[in-house]
């Protein structure tokens, strides 16, 4: 099975500033009453985020996707009829930054996507194409050891 | 009994108190401790405390001070009438439990139970009205749980108090009826002036406990597969739980328990019988924390 993931049309899609990244797994992918259930009694307490979810007490921030990078909400405008089938994502909304939720904990340097930036970087050097000159030039950081 | 602070905010739990009578202040004092709404599914538990002079007892028989659970609701408003115009010797303080209060309570990620949040409001309240300037001398408590126990830790809390904990202390001084009226009021105009965040319109969600049929239909009309019920429902109830396990779509969280340590928790005595398998490795949690994995290539 293939999946293609088309982000050609990101720049075209509407920029959604509503986009929570929440601390559980939930098999549900439709609409919610977000709005109606869980943002209507969010509160600022000193600049932390706090909400509940299935009466779970949650805390959470707003942070932005790192420079130079956007987020992107992938949809699947068909579902496959078998596991061969090929699937296809389209970008369906394009967002600068989301609210980000812990449970029962704030956020902090421990948690999973401040770590994320640093992936970015290993990432870079692991995945990321690179020439044969640029390999060997040494860095800063192989002079310094 | 003005309790627009706590509508302002039903989300969040909420003192509401009286005046200090000057009186309280200087002469020896006993007070009473009860609570209203421990049992229901649907709404706020509330915590009030009701005290006097002792030189004053008499003044509350004959107000008619009873248990508020024997009394019909006029009844209970009108000595809740007779209680505020005592003001001048009788002083009451109540602290309003949210129903999402309690659910966040009871469903963190190390849980604290209806008891220990029961025990820590009595004591909050009784602290509070030493701070308030109240010369309180002797303190009677009615209780659900076993008498010795509790007694025993608020003596050790308050070793200068001469502490009462009894069952039915709200039918045996007139005190904890008082406060037992002052809360039971408490609930009852909290429960029927509530106003949804979720913005939902419902005429009659009943009593809140899990028999009343009014409670059942509001529970069964207002279940949303994604968010489960509005924040008026304690969610740590079983009466609560059971449906969103039952009928919600499912929610794994971060903290749940794998299903292979479930498989391998022993279920009787028999299996330490059974042979014995090496025991397993697992996995520090920094591992899963960190999202590091053994692969054998890029």
């Amino acid at each position: 099975m293939t999946v293609y993931l088309d982000v050609n049309n990101s720049a075209n899609v509407p920029a959604d500033t509503k986009i929570q990244l929440m601390p559980f797994v939930i098999e549900h992918n439709d609409e919610a009453n977000v709005d109606k259930y869980f943002n209507s009694s969010l509160e600022n307490e000193d600049g932390i985020l706090v909400g509940s979810f299935r009466g779970r007490p949650l805390q959470g921030n707003v942070q932005s996707v790192p420079e130079g990078y956007t987020g992107v909400v992938m949809k699947e405008n068909h579902k496959p009829f078998n596991e061969d089938e090929e699937r296809t994502f389209k970008a369906a909304h394009t967002f600068k930054e989301f609210t980000y939720w812990n449970l029962d904990k704030l956020p902090g340097l421990n948690d999973k996507v401040s770590k994320l930036p640093e992936w970015f970087e290993i990432a870079k050097h692991i995945h990321g194409s690179h020439s044969a000159d640029e390999d060997r030039s040494p860095t800063k950081s192989d002079t310094s050891s | 009994m003005d309790i627009s602070g706590y509508k302002k905010n039903n989300s969040k739990s909420h003192v509401v108190a009286s005046v200090v009578p000057e009186i309280t202040k200087t002469e020896p004092c006993w007070l009473g401790i009860d609570e209203a709404g421990r049992g229901p599914v649907l709404g706020p538990m509330v915590y009030g405390i009701a005290y006097c002079p002792i030189s004053m007892k008499d003044k509350l028989k004959d107000m008619g001070l009873a248990d508020s659970k024997t009394l019909s609701e006029e009844k209970r408003e009108s000595l809740m009438n007779s209680i505020d115009e005592a003001k001048d010797y009788m002083g009451w303080i109540v602290n309003i439990l949210a129903p999402n209060a309690i659910s966040n309570g009871m469903l963190r990620r190390c849980k604290y139970n209806l008891n220990a949040i029961s025990h820590d409001t009595a004591i909050g309240l009784v602290q509070k009205a030493i701070e308030k300037g109240v010369n309180v001398k002797e303190v009677y408590v009615d209780t659900v749980g076993p008498p010795e126990k509790y007694q025993a830790k608020l003596e050790g809390i308050f070793p200068d108090l001469k502490i009462t904990v009894a069952k039915k202390a709200d039918a045996l001084y007139s005190i904890v009826s008082g406060a037992s009226i002052c809360a039971k009021v408490c609930r009852d105009h909290c429960v029927k002036e509530w106003e949804f965040k979720e913005g939902i319109e419902v005429d009659n969600f009943g009593s809140g406990y899990p028999g009343d049929p009014n409670t059942k239909n509001f529970m069964k009309e207002q279940l949303d597969p994604v968010f489960g019920f509005p924040q008026l429902v304690r969610f740590g109830w079983s009466t609560a739980y059971n449906v969103i396990d039952e009928k919600c779509v499912s929610v794994c969280w971060e903290d749940d328990e794998d299903e292979e340590e479930k498989a391998k928790r022993p279920r009787s005595v028999l299996t330490m019988f059974s042979e014995k398998t090496e025991p397993q490795l697992k996995r520090h949690k920094y591992f899963k924390d960190n999202c590091l994995k053994n692969v054998d290539s890029f």
